[in-house]
């Protein structure tokens, strides 16, 4: 009995957090532009059913995974590059993501508009895509040490990625562009049922490989020279992560667009409510805050009546760009 | 039997050869300090006997199996590192670091054992960090760190520890404390200890054997004996300082003023006259027992013959000599 409170007791930070992500994920699919009594949830008009079904519950579900996904890259991004200002936004990777996307189908016009639409070249063009950007920065990540120097070159990157796909943008045909735009204009609610058999299995790998990998990660945290020495294969480490990195922010940038400053900003709110860096911790504390604040972000997108929305990266920066000022301030 | 031994062995970047067909040995309970002037090699050393930079030439074997040959995890096995590199982590405790030490031993999920945890402790106890292993290792001293990360290189069970300068950065005090704990671990656990170390005088009186690296190769030996053969004034020895052929210490050549005096020197003030001397020396006064100039010199004060004043400091007395 004791030992079974003592078991509650260590993780009940753990058993909070769940609740919270379910209580926003419950939330956020009860909440929305049409107000759907709370009585009605689970009742048979036909129009409410339609609306959580095929809009409202696959939206919260991109919300929960979009969350968690982001803020893992982002965790395991930071211990790449031993930077707290790492993140899949801040370094470009989403960035590099968008140009996969942009490219494959701007210049892609050849293929057909069934395989574009099927999801899975999304993903692909837009995981390769993250994987280039992640490669460069990595490259620069050896020269350039400090913290808020790789920073600007991440934004450099990102920067480039954007240039590009303005450039593509104003060289390819009308048909293509059309699919291309309304492809920016994607938002947690761009993923119906059909592209989320896509981006599950993709998060779900990802986060697998993440936790199989938590125990060199941790080592990692200490740099290259004592992870070798405490026997951690570091190249092929490295490369599970950039893959896992790829995965889990290509898969949901290819549906959402880039999701601005969370993937930088939850691993921080974690260790600061853990109070620890170990992975074996962080990383389902990061999934859980990941989820919960992007379901949160989607609640607060809600907000205005009258069937009006905001954008989900303008809310998501309001949360995430101050953490940045907060980190960069205290680290002096 | 030869914790450590190198055949031959050429380190060095690309195709530049630092050092040519070095032949060394540690043996177990053995605290090597690996020195010598800026640019001999001595961090090209460490890391190449730590597999972190590869040999040019030749061989090292630690615990007869040539390291080339094994992977890194059997590596992990046979040596662990106490590197230059800072650790700045948020939010990781001492015990946390120190148990990233049993990373070779644990499971996939690096969950650790009662055998691990009891492993950990006596590591703690060892460095007497005890009583910090739940503070966070951004919030201790550098002194304590670098003892956290010591232990974190005992947990790791290998016959071998290699450090590259573990006291650099640290204050005085600090740096004895390690040299001295590295000392005495190596007694108490049988361990070898090899450090590269700038601390020529801690080297001297704590180090069992002195590798001196000097441009033209690897000199090996007890500290008493490369002191008595000079090997230590052919490294280092310039015209600026020299070392005492008593006592090792290091003592610095002054420069060389016109004026000269000699000191008479009374009983009991014995300190005060070498204190004088060097005082004398360091502001350009040479001390020539045959000059006519004299100072008197005694426990109560010092007193310039010429106008017998008699001044209780050094600092006064070459006031007053200056004046004149």
């Amino acid at each position: 009995m004791s030992s079974c409170l003592r078991i509650i007791m260590k993780n009940l930070k753990f058993i909070l957090l769940i609740f919270v992500t379910a209580a926003l994920f419950v939330a956020d699919v009860a909440y929305g532009s049409v107000k759907i009594p709370l009585g009605e949830l689970f009742s048979d008009n036909e129009v409410y059913n339609n609306i959580i079904y095929n809009f409202r519950l696959p939206k919260a579900l991109t919300a929960l995974i979009t969350g968690a996904a982001i803020s893992v890259a982002g965790l395991i991004m930071q211990t790449l590059f031993r930077n707290p200002l790492a993140g899949p936004y801040v370094l470009g990777v989403s960035s590099g993501a968008s140009l996969g996307v942009a490219i494959f189908i701007l210049a892609g016009a050849i293929l057909p508009t069934a395989f574009i639409e099927s999801g899975w070249g999304l993903v692909i063009s837009a995981t390769l895509g993250a994987v280039l950007v992640l490669m460069m920065v990595l490259a620069v990540s050896f020269r350039v040490r400090q913290a808020v120097s790789l920073l600007i070159v991440g934004i450099m990157f990102g920067q480039l990625s954007g240039s590009l796909v303005t450039i593509l943008q104003n060289s390819s045909d009308p048909d293509s562009l059309k699919l291309f735009v309304v492809w920016t204009f994607g938002s947690l609610s761009a993923v119906t049922w059909n592209y989320m058999w896509v981006m599950l299995p993709i998060v779900i790998i990802g986060l697998t490989i993440v936790f199989a990998i938590q125990k060199p990660l941790n080592v990692l945290l200490l740099g290259e020279n004592y992870a070798l020495g405490l026997g951690v294969n570091v190249v092929r480490t490295r490369l599970m992560i950039i893959i896992a990195i790829a995965l889990l922010a290509g898969a949901t940038t290819a549906f959402t667009g880039p999701i601005a400053f969370i993937g930088m900003a939850v691993p921080h709110l974690v260790r600061g409510l853990l109070k620890t860096s170990n992975h074996q911790s962080t990383i389902p504390g990061t999934i859980l805050v990941g989820a919960s604040l992007l379901l949160l972000c989607d609640i607060v997108c809600q907000l205005p009546a009258n069937g009006y929305t905001l954008p989900i990266n303008a809310v998501s920066a309001l949360v995430g760009a101050p953490i940045i000022i907060w980190i960069i301030l205290r680290r002096k | 039997m030869n914790i450590l031994k190198t055949e031959n062995l050429t380190i060095g970047y690309g195709a530049k050869a630092v050092q040519r067909g070095l032949n060394l040995e540690a043996q177990a309970r053995d605290l090597i300090c690996l020195t010598g002037t800026n640019g001999s090699g001595k961090s090209t050393l460490l890391r190449t006997l730590a597999g972190l930079q590869p040999a040019l030439d030749g061989k090292v074997m630690i615990a007869n199996k040539d390291i080339a040959s094994l992977n890194v995890h059997q590596r992990s096995t046979l040596f662990s590192l106490v590197l230059t590199d800072d650790i700045d982590i948020e939010r990781l405790t001492v015990r946390e670091l120190v148990a990233m030490g049993r990373f070779p031993y644990t499971n996939w999920a690096g969950s650790l054992s009662k055998k691990d945890d009891e492993i950990i402790d006596k590591a703690l106890k060892d460095v007497h960090l005890s009583h910090k292993a739940d503070s966070m290792i951004n919030h201790i001293s550098d002194g304590e760190k670098q003892r956290a990360v010591i232990a974190k290189a005992l947990t790791q069970d290998t016959p071998l520890v290699l450090l590259d300068e573990p006291t650099a950065h640290l204050d005085l005090p600090n740096r004895i404390e390690i040299m001295l704990l590295l000392r005495r671990l190596s007694v108490s656990t049988g361990k070898s200890f090899i450090l590269s170390t700038h601390e020529l005088d801690l080297a001297l009186q704590m180090a069992d054997k002195i590798w001196l690296m000097t441009p033209s190769g690897v000199e090996i030996g007890m500290p008493e004996d490369l002191m008595l053969t000079g090997s230590f004034q052919s490294a280092f020895g310039s015209e600026s300082f020299s070392f005492d052929a008593i006592d090792g210490h290091c003592h610095i050549h002054q420069i060389k003023g016109p004026m000269e005096i000699a000191i008479v020197v009374s009983e009991g003030a014995e300190a005060h006259e070498a204190w004088l001397r060097r005082a004398l020396i360091r502001v350009g006064i040479q001390v020539n027992n045959t000059s006519e100039k004299k100072i008197h010199c005694t426990p109560q004060g010092y007193q310039l013959e010429e106008n017998g004043k008699v001044h209780t400091t050094i600092e006064e007395l070459l006031k007053n000599i200056f004046e004149h």
